[in-house]
């Protein structure tokens, strides 16, 4: 590669998906991480250490760490903000950061509410930055591979589809429907953005929400989703499982069935014995490939704002994948149906 | 003594289990067949030793303990009544009717006439779905939430895409079994459904994809994926009956098709599984069977066939209408 100007990063949020995102960040020669954005010292030092151990000692600047966006957005040399706050901050940081002219990458959920996406959406569409919203199951191999038979046919007409992706109870905010969108808005979010992706737009929907631990409203969620192609879709997440994360994807159609059972794959297991070689043992599993989902989202998010290339998820995309999110929320709370009636001018353009 | 069987039509499928089943069991025999196609008629009779009749009248005058009914859905109505009149205890192919008005009528006609009536749910006979029950109710999961289920199977063709005779498509005939499951392992009535469904696998006039969402009486939910779905000859199986539930105190996932082997043989066009699970067919005649020789109670009743009709017809209702369909249960007082 040349010896182009490398494309300076300002990371805020120094989280669990921080600490991803710093990860791939430092595996991309064409990106130089240069400001951590957190309100704690500690957590911004952490995520700063492991980019500098992670980088193949390209990069000898300084990583500056502050609480304030504003110091990383005054940098010239910023080019693009990685958003990895969460979702209650999205729309008032990423409308910051494009009125500043930076790129933006934005973890999803896009926004809190369905309104403030729809303004982040013209926001975008008034800049010149792109803006590209964290959907990374569309860098999952498995998933690709899934929608690529599907396009060409292999399964023919598509008419039912179940997605499933279940796990233990995450706590911590992600549990506190004041501050997270709960099972529909954060993890059936990933499912509903595959659907979307590969079957078309939502017309109608109805939805079950179960609790188990309060004040988690939304713990065990069933939808049933309509596309306007005419597919079903039956999706299932989960907070409210034992025995480890698990995900599910199967599509029946008219010449075939595609399935994909995560708990059915096991390319490598660990598992680590108590005391004497016996008692309560860990398993681990893992699926090691070279390039992870958010190492090839990062490489996809640099394409796009280094090379001109067209998004993988538009905006338009996630802002419909969080309203389908809320209708489903909002279809189990009511007991109701949601209908979103006739394709819209702008879906049927897509 | 040895109870003489007789089967009232084969136009289901499973009427091939269930005489391979009277005539492997002890202490019963096949009376004799009627079937209103002669060829075939004489042809399962011929390869199952026993006589072919052409009318009902007479496989009835030739003397028989009990019946096997397996006509179209639509017909159950009429081909059971001159068994209820003569009293003859009868196992009915599910559903147990083509519509909740032929679902009840057969229910009253049998209890007017104090004579035994069966629905066919041979999954009620899997060891993993009386596991899965004992587990549920003996409070090991704590309180059901939620269950999400499936019951997918093969495209069967034939009188089955034909609303006239069958009454509905993959709704009607999967729903029913899920839904049996569902009420005797909760013991909880279904309190309202919603559904989808579509034709967009075979393209017939019947649906062969549903999805249905139910609420119980009591809170819990459950999801039903009800299709024609899986590709025949490629798949390696016919098809599933999956539940995984999902309690205050813990989960539990129950597949009552899960005990096999694979092959893959040269020999073979395609991959198979060697089920070694029990045959829940033969499990369901031998309790039929059992129950007519001990004059007992219907190990699966007619009433428990007419609620799970009910609910499949609320999801085909719902399906036309997109909006949830509240249960309105036929009153049997």
């Amino acid at each position: 590669m040349e010896a182009a100007e490398k494309l300076g990063v300002a990371l805020v949020g120094a989280g669990f998906m921080g600490e991803i995102h710093a990860g791939t960040l430092a595996k991309d020669p064409r990106a130089e991480l240069r400001w951590v954005v957190d309100p704690t010292a500690a957590k911004a030092n952490k995520v700063a250490r492991q980019y500098r151990a992670s980088t193949e000692s390209r990069s000898s600047s300084r990583i500056r760490k502050t609480p304030e966006l504003d110091d990383a957005l005054a940098d010239e040399k910023v080019g693009a903000v990685y958003l990895c706050t969460r979702p209650r901050s999205h729309f008032s940081l990423a409308t910051a950061c494009l009125k500043a002219g930076k790129a933006v990458f934005l973890e999803k959920p896009v926004t809190f509410t369905l309104a403030e996406a729809r303004r982040l959406e013209k926001r975008a569409a008034q800049q010149q930055a792109p803006l590209i919203v964290g959907h990374v199951c569309r860098f999952f191999p498995e998933y690709v591979r899934i929608r690529d038979a599907v396009q060409a046919g292999d399964i023919g007409t598509p008419s039912m589809v179940r997605a499933s992706r279940v796990m233990g109870n995450p706590g911590s905010w992600y549990a506190d429907p004041k501050r997270s969108l709960g099972v529909p808005g954060d993890l059936m979010l990933h499912d509903i953005d595959l659907v979307l992706w590969m079957f078309g737009r939502a017309r109608r929907a109805y939805a079950f929400s179960k609790a188990r631990q309060p004040p988690m409203e939304e713990q065990h969620v069933l939808a049933s989703l309509r596309h306007h192609g005419g597919t079903i879709s039956h999706l299932e997440g989960s907070w409210a499982h034992g025995g480890g994360f698990r995900t599910r994807f199967e599509v029946s159609g008219s010449d075939g069935v595609l399935e994909f059972d995560s708990g059915r794959l096991q390319p490598l297991l660990l598992q680590r014995l108590g005391k004497r070689g016996r008692g309560s043992s860990l398993v681990v599993p893992e699926s090691p490939s070279l390039q992870s989902p958010y190492d090839r989202q990062t490489e996809h998010f640099l394409d796009v704002v280094l090379e001109g290339a067209s998004p993988r998820v538009t905006i338009a995309e996630a802002v419909h994948a969080l309203e389908v999110a809320l209708g489903v929320a909002g279809s189990a709370r009511s007991g109701k149906p949601i209908d979103w009636g006739r394709e819209t001018k702008k879906g049927a353009a897509r | 003594m040895t109870l003489r069987v007789g089967f009232f039509s084969l136009d289901h499928m499973h009427a091939t289990a269930y005489l391979e089943a009277v005539r492997t069991l002890p202490g019963a025999t096949i009376a004799g067949i009627w079937h209103p196609d002669r060829k075939p008629g004489k042809s399962a009779a011929r390869s199952f030793q026993t006589r072919w009749f052409p009318h009902g009248e007479d496989l009835l005058d030739a003397g028989i303990d009990a019946a096997v009914v397996c006509s179209a859905n639509r017909c159950h109505d009429q081909d059971t009544r001159i068994l209820a009149a003569a009293q003859i205890p009868t196992l009915c192919e599910k559903p147990l009717g083509a519509t909740t008005r032929e679902a009840a009528a057969i229910v009253k006609r049998f209890q007017k006439h104090r004579t035994l009536l069966m629905t066919a749910f041979p999954c009620r006979f899997s060891p993993i779905a009386r596991r899965a029950r004992t587990l549920v109710q003996s409070g090991e999961i704590g309180k059901v939430l939620s269950v999400t289920t499936t019951n997918r199977g093969t495209f069967p063709g034939g009188w089955f895409v034909d609303r006239r005779r069958s009454g509905g498509g993959a709704l009607l005939d999967h729903t029913v079994h899920v839904a049996d499951l569902l009420r005797w392992t909760l013991q909880r009535e279904v309190n309202t459904v919603f559904a989808e469904s579509s034709s967009r696998i075979h393209g017939e006039s019947v649906e062969d994809s549903g999805l249905v969402m139910m609420k119980f009486r009591g809170g819990a939910v459950a999801t039903l994926d009800t299709s024609w779905s899986r590709p025949g000859s490629r798949y390696p199986t016919w098809g599933d009956v999956t539940l995984e539930f999902v309690g205050e105190k813990g989960c539990l996932q129950a597949d009552l098709f899960a005990q096999h082997s694979s092959l893959f043989s040269t020999r073979h066009p395609q991959p198979m599984q060697l089920p070694h699970g029990e045959d829940i067919n033969v499990q369901m005649v031998r309790e039929f069977l059992a129950a007519v020789r001990q004059g007992a109670n219907s190990p699966v009743s007619g009433v428990d066939g007419l609620r799970a009709v009910e609910i499949a017809m609320a999801a085909m209702e719902s399906a036309r209408t997109h909006e949830v369909t509240k249960l309105q249960p036929v009153s049997l007082a």
